[in-house]
């Protein structure tokens, strides 16, 4: 599949790679260094990567602007330390983000992961969700591992059940809460940390649900 | 110190006062005394007189009348006696044959002198005896004896006695005061002073008045602030310098990993060893950078929280615990080590550190653990909590080869590495890293060994009021 990428980098060497790499495996790649012109030109794109170490615009402004008028999957490049940041990139609508230096399988799985999520926007998720060998029946309410029932309690699949109606996509806390305890999560702050491990246990398959600190969780291997 | 100066000050303060307090306190006793002496001697030559003409004219009505006037009028009591001991006159319930009148009668008759009467005190209760002789020289005619009351004279003295000390306790505060006040305007700079070195020594900036105590402490401030603030220039460019050439870094580290990624579909086979090998020097060279900037990162952490930012949260230790197992057990898988999850818990366990920092220490703990015990080998994740002490044990076991006592002294040093041949090649930065996240938060890391073989990092961390 050919994904055309606006990228936004203001530092030629990486930009050049980035855009070899890329081209070497048939997408199409348009480079820009100016938040500016990436505001311009984003309606070309299936995907944008964005650095957010522009001369011009703070990347984050750049994401927020284009969030205003486009649903564009974008993934943000960050430095490590930078946790902040990438909450804030995921917090203003970023797909993804991925740490400098990336390699090549990393970039093009996740690249590949974003664009099939979006994709799959159009197209609404049926009851059943499938992850190796995890099934989640959103309309039984039940969650089969390798065949066998995990025995989630209620809260446990609630939990699950809002990660995995967006697989693959980064979940806030607050959403989470906001979904299973409605308006009275006020304290469950810390009762969330307890399912989570309690989920994480009966699934029995590590890495299935990830934490990305300071901002919530995702479900699905990268 | 401070006692011992406030010792020395205090005594030689309260001496002073007391150098001029009780001779005063003598001298207006004694002055009263002698007051009371001259009063009452006059009264008595008054009775001698009148005692002499009544012997000479064998008449004592005069003398009687007048002692009981005098009786009536002061209360005071008045006996005279001839010179057979006869007693003329008796008022006031005083008798001459009483032991004392009696013993004072045959003195004077015998023209000794009279005792002293002795100083006055605000406590004496004891009536005073005046005796004299009536007649001349060797013709003794009769004694006057005069009992006098000291009760008017011991309430002068009384209030005289507490004015004075009324007077000596306001000097003695205001002694006391300035003993106070000076030591702490002497020692202050020095409490602050050893604050301050305190605080450099384990790695802040602090900085003392410079206006405040003798001069001599004054330019010492002076100088210990210049001290300090070269200290933490010194930390600070390390620290940037650290975090500058990580991050400049990483740019051209982005590229050439890159690069080297997009070289592999165009190699043959033979530069394919030379391209692996490659590949894991990039890798390294990407962690050491990870593990220098995770460093400065640290310490920086250290001083935002050293200077008392501490806006972070506490976290549930069992959760980041249980996340981070979850996190690190296919690379456990693929490592063919096994790492066994920690019990599961119902209620938080909150530790006074922040999510991403517990997080990062359990990450360093979890990798050594992960590469360095080997195929086959157990990694045991554990808590515990003891709330009684306040605190709250990690601890990342394995029975792989562990290490030696003195490996493990070492081990938290930066760019210490473990391992012999064939150990995987790590950056030497990641106990390091772990240690300092750890002190920031006042806690402990500690290598144990493990029986037979094996080693059991543990982390001890102060729990969070709220679990109290």
């Amino acid at each position: 599949m050919t994904v055309r990428v606006l990228l936004v980098e203001d530092e030629p060497a990486i930009a050049e790679a980035l855009a070899d790499i890329l081209h070497a495996h048939r997408h199409t790649v348009t480079h820009v260094g100016r938040g500016a012109d990436a505001l311009l030109r984003h309606r070309d794109a299936d995907l944008l990567l964005l650095d957010l170490m522009l001369p011009d615009l703070d990347g984050l402004e750049v994401l927020r602007k284009l969030r205003q008028v486009s649903s564009v999957p974008v993934i943000v490049l960050t430095a490590l330390g930078d946790e902040r940041t990438v909450v804030r990139g995921l917090r203003l609508g970023a797909d993804d983000y991925l740490r400098k230096p990336v390699g090549k399988a990393e970039l093009l799985a996740r690249m590949d992961a974003v664009v099939r999520r979006a994709a799959a926007r159009e197209v609404p998720a049926g009851d059943l969700v499938r992850i190796d060998d995890v099934e989640i029946d959103l309309g039984k309410r039940r969650v089969l591992v390798a065949g066998r029932d995990a025995g989630l309690t209620t809260k446990e699949f609630d939990i699950l059940a809002v990660l995995a109606a967006r697989p693959g996509a980064a979940v806030s806390r607050q959403r989470l809460m906001d979904e299973v305890w409605g308006d009275a999560h006020v304290g469950v702050s810390r009762s969330l940390d307890v399912h989570l491990t309690g989920l994480r246990a009966k699934l029995d398959r590590p890495g299935l649900v990830t934490t990305i600190r300071g901002f919530g969780y995702r479900l699905g291997r990268d | 110190m401070r006692t011992r100066l406030l010792i020395v000050l205090v005594t030689l303060a309260l001496a002073v006062v007391a150098a001029f307090a009780v001779p005063l306190l003598l001298s207006t006793a004694g002055q009263r005394t002698q007051q009371l002496v001259i009063g009452r001697s006059a009264d008595i030559d008054r009775f001698v007189v009148l005692a002499q003409q009544a012997a000479d004219s064998r008449d004592a009505s005069a003398l009687t009348a007048d002692a009981t006037r005098y009786t009536e009028l002061y209360g005071e009591a008045v006996v005279v006696v001839n010179a057979q001991r006869v007693p003329l006159v008796q008022t006031g319930g005083l008798a001459a044959n009483e032991p004392a009148v009696h013993a004072l009668v045959e003195a004077t008759m015998r023209n000794e002198p009279a005792p002293q009467v002795e100083r006055l005190t605000p406590w004496s209760d004891e009536a005073a005896l005046f005796a004299r002789p009536v007649g001349t020289g060797t013709r003794v005619a009769g004694v006057v004896v005069l009992r006098a009351s000291v009760a008017a004279a011991t309430t002068d003295v009384a209030e005289r006695w507490s004015a004075i000390a009324a007077g000596a306790l306001l000097v003695a505060v205001v002694f006391v005061l300035l003993a106070v006040l000076l030591a702490h305007w002497m020692l202050r700079p020095l409490t602050e002073l050893e604050t301050g070195v305190l605080a450099v020594a384990s790695g802040h900036r602090a900085q003392v008045r410079e206006r405040a105590g003798p001069r001599e402490l004054r330019s010492l401030a002076r100088l210990f602030n210049r001290m300090s603030d070269a200290v933490g220039e010194a930390a600070e460019q390390q620290h940037r310098l650290v975090a500058d050439a990580s991050h400049q870094l990483r740019n051209p580290m982005a590229a050439l990993r890159l690069r080297v990624d997009g070289l592999a579909p165009h190699l043959d086979e033979q530069a394919q060893k030379a391209y692996r090998a490659t590949v894991s020097e990039v890798e390294r060279l990407e962690k050491l950078l990870d593990g220098l900037l995770a460093l400065a990162l640290a310490d920086s952490t250290a001083t935002r929280l050293a200077a008392g930012a501490d806006e972070d949260e506490p976290c549930d230790l069992a959760s980041v615990l249980a996340e981070r197992v979850d996190a690190w057990r296919p690379s456990a898988d693929r490592a063919g080590a096994k790492l066994v999850p920690a019990d599961g818990h119902t209620e938080p366990v909150l530790v006074r550190c922040s999510e991403g920092q517990l997080a990062e220490i359990l990450d360093v703990l979890l990798d050594n653990a992960v590469h360095y015990a080997g195929d086959g080998a157990t990694i045991v994740a554990g808590w515990s909590a003891d709330p009684a002490a306040g605190e709250a044990t990690l601890s990342v076991a394995d029975d792989g080869p562990g290490l030696s006592a003195a490996d493990r002294e070492r081990a938290v040093r930066r760019f210490w590495r473990g391992g012999g041949e064939g150990a995987p090649r790590g950056t030497g930065l990641g106990l390091a890293i772990a240690s300092q996240h750890v002190r920031t938060r006042d806690g402990r890391l500690e290598l144990h060994p493990v029986d037979p073989h094996g080693l059991d990092v543990r982390i001890v961390l102060p729990l969070a009021e709220e679990n109290a």
